[in-house]
């Protein structure tokens, strides 16, 4: 590999792991959130028994 | 309505924003504006991206969590432990950059890609370092119990990050002095490519460390829900 093919790889690698790691980030967050509204829905509807019967 | 969260989303959105083009303009000025280094050529230019990867980790980076174990320990809130777990993972990912582009620039520099050279050598170290930091974390519990192990931990592992800073100067090594104590021992229009890279990659610290402390936040919001679910199915047995 030449100098032109290192510096390609070196700057391909450093965009590629930080593209990955915000990707990582953005779906972590996103299941999260989703996590929290699944729970905030269970305990609302336990809160609110009365009104299914 | 609450606009909080929205206003935060969008706060977070333009901050990536503005971190995306000043990586852009980083990139641009490493590839286009910086001069051709007289002796090493082309691959010199991993150096603008390089440095910064490792000024991340070294400063911002570890010495956030170093800062912020200090304060859990000193006060017992929870969200110092928090933005230091999110801090040392971050430091973790631009250690791997430095340690990636390292050797493929010292390749066709010094003719191999690793050498047990002091600088090469500690920064390994502490990227071992700081991933144990993480796997403690990931298997010392919840609340304050992973806290203080982790505060300790993270206290004592910080001792190897002015190891490597100062190892190119405690110990013969092949590693470049750029930083003396005169300044940058570069170019003037390096120097001026360097301060954007370092400011790009300041901006993209603050950014992701803006996404990881709420990872860290919405996790803890989880755990207090499950709580509060599993003590109302107790209570209403």
């Amino acid at each position: 590999m030449n100098a032109t093919g290192y510096l390609a790889a070196a700057y391909s690698i450093i965009w590629v792991i930080i593209a990955a790691y915000v990707v990582y980030l953005g779906r972590r967050q996103a299941g999260l959130r989703r996590q929290i509204e699944v729970l905030q829905i269970e305990m609302s509807e336990r809160d609110e028994p009365g009104e299914q019967g | 309505m609450d606009k909080g969260p929205a206003r935060r989303d969008l706060m977070v959105t333009v901050l990536g924003a503005v971190t995306f083009f000043f990586m852009l303009v980083a990139l641009l000025g490493a590839l286009v504006w910086a001069p051709k280094e007289a002796t090493m050529g082309d691959v010199q230019r991993i150096f603008y991206f390089h440095m910064p990867s490792a000024w991340i980790a070294l400063g911002p980076g570890f010495t956030v969590v170093f800062a912020l174990s200090i304060a859990y320990l000193a006060t017992g809130r929870l969200k110092y432990d928090r933005v230091a777990a999110a801090s040392a993972e971050i430091g973790v990912v631009f250690t791997t950059i430095t340690l990636v582009t390292g050797p493929l620039w010292a390749k066709p520099a010094w003719g191999v890609y690793w050498t047990w050279e002091p600088r090469l050598t500690t920064t390994l170290v502490l990227w071992f370092i700081y991933v144990g930091y993480l796997l403690l974390r990931s298997v010392a519990g919840d609340g304050h119990r992973r806290a203080r192990l982790a505060a300790v931990y993270g206290i004592v592992g910080w001792v190897d990050v002015p190891i490597v800073f100062f190892s190119i100067w405690w110990w013969r090594t092949i590693h470049p002095r750029v930083l003396t104590s005169s300044g940058f021992a570069l170019d003037s229009r390096m120097t001026a490519v360097l301060m954007v890279s370092l400011a790009a990659f300041t901006l993209l610290y603050v950014f992701l460390l803006v996404l990881r402390v709420r990872i860290e936040s919405m996790s803890a919001t989880v755990q207090t829900l499950r709580f509060r679910a599993r003590d109302r199915r107790g209570g209403g047995v």
